[in-house]
């Protein structure tokens, strides 16, 4: 028997919700016990929302978020000077924004961020800059390391209609450099809108005090005319894809991609905890089996893809230069089938739960993770997710495991990249 | 109707005490740090040993001896031991820097009874067994393989070597290195670094104090010694322009820096200053030029580290090929001008503001607390030692900056390193 936790009361994360006029939904995390304050901007809005002659705008636009807004023409300055820092990412899904300041501060924040909210300054010289700035991006992270092009081959092979096909930082450093003002001004004002956003606060802050301050500086920004979303639906997989490439890297590398639902699917959890399974720390099968005791693979991994459509099971690694790819992955497929042919024991289950609970725990002591954890929870639907979430992952059973795996990890549901080191 | 153009107003009173952490010191000399705080029940224990680079006759040494902690002890392969922390839900994380190495547990209170008889064979008892040793060497060497078709990697690497020559805490890694070291080496290091040597343990987050007796027990268990940090001397790097081609890659990877003095240095202060204005935040003058205004970059920063004997000043950043003549031009162009004209009081404001609320969140809740304690106990500093370096930064001037500048930052004293093109 493994030890069994059951996870509660202690980590119960307090929230308060409520929603602005204009459509603006706020959640506060009240932590008397941090000088911090932390605030979470997420936008409903990510790669999946961009035109595909457009592909990697709504990253980009990131960028011109921090170019100056409508009465502010330097955002980085004034909240430096008020002791704060902040980034932002851009996913296929989502962009979000998020600051931390000495809380005393937190006014600065929301004025900001209700700036930039309301409306940007749209400057030719600054678009033409960030064009460059993030071609540099592209090259640094894709272009310029070994393995860097593997999403920009894979979402095409996995992705045929469904605008996952396409990397947030797009699908060519062309469309890039052809975004003009004028479709910044357009994506803008269909996307950035408080009816599509999401704000927490959370730290060393209250309620009532939050109230005010959203009212004050979020209150009076007209809700837009957002454009609704249609995203074509991606067709079933019905035979096994492949692509072969050869490139000049010092080992060669498989990745299998296998489809699997989206992040609110009951399911998803049971996912999640497959891939724990397989890939969480030293005692995981991939590892196990596949680098200690074979050792096909110099290194190897798999994770789920949370994302808001359906997603993807990824299993991939590194190739020891005494096997072939070929050899790599039929040593894969046997440990994938042995998931779906035995059930596992209860132990090996108990044993990922508990490290996740641990983990979590550790995640959970930080307010930026907090607010970031309310606002994924709240854009999937729930805010409270954050609260309930342990408990489903605690009552999903071996039975489970066994019966997801059998769904998903079939040839015809699989996309194998095949990636050569090119022989000297 | 709110006013959008003008900031809301600020303040800076901010309370910069550190927790006391209360120390109980074991007959066998080992020293337990408690940090107590943290909402969830969870704990996280730092074992740290002397064990760094610094001790190194051989490259690789220190890294993988701490990194096959436990992987095989006298009684239980690398997976048995593994599950029995998995079967707790705990975790330990292994770490080796150029002065110190060691072990973090994560786990929570109430299972330490059981999981300290686990984390004593992984500190007295790992066998290094030759089949792991193999397997391990082989993957790292695959993974530097990997790095060395990087350029950031492979300008780090050489970087050091050129600040710090044949010092281990800048020996670049070879391939050969894979092949010179053996299993016994890495036995022979592990008895002598952590075996025969006390540790010194911080502890962090909620703990019942049932529990600091299971934990004071298991370390009263060690019978090492203290050891000392070795002097060695330092060569004079040759400080100018250097340049590695590497073929076919789009961007070049740059570095330009210098060995320099410590935290506990009188200079170091303003040196952090002058280092932030320069490139130490996003809205420093490196990154508003080279990425804002240019847009030759995603990313360009300088910063300052601190080992025990030594530290070092560099900037570094990822260019175009095309604009990286142009980009180092930019940068000793900024150093310049610093070097010759005074900061203006708002962007000092400004840099003060900023380097204090980071401070201000380096130092939220127990966990980031634990990170600066322990390097005020380890490098022996006074306690408000930090709270002292944040009033000195206060009290920094625009002529501070200026002098700093030109005795640390100018370019006779500098190495530059470029790995691509220009």
């Amino acid at each position: 028997m493994i030890v069994r936790r059951v996870l509660k009361k202690n980590c119960m994360v307090n929230f308060e919700r409520f929603v602005l006029e204009n459509g603006l939904v706020v959640l506060v995390h009240e932590d008397p016990t941090t000088p911090m304050a932390v605030m979470n901007i997420l936008y409903d809005v990510g790669a999946r929302d961009e035109d595909e002659s457009m592909t990697g705008f709504a990253h980009l636009f990131e960028h011109l978020m921090f170019e100056g807004s409508k009465n502010i023409p330097n955002y980085d300055g004034p909240l430096q000077k008020a002791g704060g820092s902040n980034n932002a990412f851009t996913s296929n899904d989502i962009t979000n924004y998020y600051l931390t300041i000495p809380a005393q501060n937190i006014e600065t924040g929301f004025w900001l961020e209700s700036d930039r909210m309301l409306e940007l300054a749209f400057i030719q010289e600054k678009l033409d800059i960030q064009k460059k700035v993030v071609i540099e991006e592209y090259k640094q992270r894709y272009l310029n390391q070994p393995y860097g092009d593997i999403w920009l081959l894979l979402r095409p092979l996995v992705y045929k209609k469904h605008p996952y096909l396409w990397p947030t930082i797009g699908k060519e450093i062309k469309h890039i450099e052809d975004a003009s003002l004028e479709d910044v001004k357009k994506f803008f004002f269909t996307h950035y809108a408080p009816n599509n956003a999401n704000l927490v606060v959370a730290g060393n802050v209250t309620v009532a005090q939050v109230k005010e301050l959203a009212e004050k500086w979020f209150g009076s920004i007209p809700k837009r005319d957002v454009r609704k979303r249609n995203l074509p639906v991606e067709p079933k997989q019905t035979e096994e894809r492949r692509m072969v490439v050869e490139k000049d890297v010092p080992a060669d590398m498989l990745t299998m991609a296998f489809h699997m639902p989206n992040r609110n699917h009951p399911d998803y959890i049971t996912y999640d905890l497959i891939t724990d399974i397989l890939s969480s720390g030293n005692t995981c099968r991939l590892y196990q089996a596949l680098v200690k005791e074979k050792q096909i693979f110099t290194d190897v991994g798999a994770y789920v893809m949370g994302s808001s459509d359906p997603g993807l099971v990824v299993v991939s690694g590194k190739v020891d230069k005494s096997y072939t790819i070929a050899e790599a992955e039929k040593a894969v497929w046997e440990v994938l089938d042995e998931l779906k042919t035995n059930t596992i024991p209860e132990a090996e289950l108990q044993k990922v739960k508990n490290k996740l609970d641990t983990r979590e725990k550790f995640s959970l002591m930080s307010i930026l993770n907090i607010a970031q954890k309310l606002a994924t929870s709240e854009l999937l639907g729930n805010a409270n997710k954050i609260n309930t979430e342990l408990d489903e992952y605690n009552q999903v059973s071996t039975d489970d495991i066994l019966r997801v795996s059998s769904e998903v990890f079939r040839k015809e549901n699989s996309a194998v990249l095949e990636y050569y080191s090119k022989k000297k | 109707m709110t006013n959008r153009t003008l900031q809301p107003e600020i303040s800076h009173q901010y309370n910069f005490d550190l927790i006391d952490p209360d120390k109980h010191t074991l007959k066998n000399g080992v020293d337990i740090y408690y940090i107590q705080g943290g909402k969830q029940d969870v704990c996280r224990m730092d074992v740290l040993y002397k064990a760094g680079n610094i001790f190194e006759s051989k490259n690789l040494l220190s890294s993988i001896t701490n990194d096959l902690l436990g992987e095989g002890t006298l009684n239980k392969t690398s997976l048995q031991l593994n599950d029995a922390f998995d079967f707790y839900g705990a975790y330990i994380q292994r770490e080796s820097s150029r002065d110190y190495a060691g072990v973090s547990l994560f786990a929570s209170d109430k299972h330490l009874s059981n999981l300290m008889p686990l984390l004593l064979e992984v500190l007295l008892e790992s066998s290094y067994p030759q089949h792991e040793f193999d397997i391990y060497l082989k993957n790292r060497k695959a993974r530097y393989e990997d790095n060395l078709r990087k350029v950031e990697f492979v300008c780090r690497n050489e970087f050091t070597g050129m600040i710090y020559g044949e010092h281990p805490y800048g020996k670049p890694l070879r391939p050969e290195h894979f092949s010179e070291i053996t299993r016994d080496e890495i036995n022979a290091w592990y008895l002598q670094h952590y075996v025969q040597q006390i540790p010194v343990v911080f502890v962090t987050g909620r703990v019942e104090e049932e529990s600091k007796k299971v934990i004071a027990d298991a370390f009263a268990k060690l019978s090492g010694s203290k050891i000392e940090f070795p002097i060695l001397s330092f060569i004079n790097p040759s400080p100018g322009e250097y340049m590695m081609e590497q073929e076919g890659v789009i961007q070049s990877a740059i570095r330009v820096g210098r060995s320099i003095v410590t935290i506990e240095h009188e200079d170091y202060t303003s040196l952090s200053v002058a280092n932030t204005i320069l490139g130490g935040y996003f809205g420093s003058r490196l990154m508003k030029n080279i990425r804002e205004e240019k847009g030759y970059t995603y990313g360009i920063g300088s910063g300052l580290v601190s080992f025990e004997k030594n530290g070092i000043w560099m900037i570094a950043a990822e260019v175009g090929k095309d604009v990286t003549a142009n980009t180092l031009k930019e940068i000793y162009k900024e150093i310049d001008i610093l070097s010759k004209e005074k900061v203006e009081e708002d962007e000092m404001e400004i840099v003060k503001n900023y380097i204090l609320g980071n401070y201000i969140k380096s130092i939220d809740g127990a966990f980031n607390q634990a990170d600066k304690i322990k390097i005020t106990t380890l490098r022996g500093l006074h306690k408000d030692f930090y709270k002292d370096q944040i009033l000195k930064i206060l009290a920094t001037t625009p002529d501070d900056v200026m002098n700093i500048v030109n005795k640390y930052f100018t370019k006779e004293h500098l190495v530059e390193l470029v790995v691509g093109g220009k």
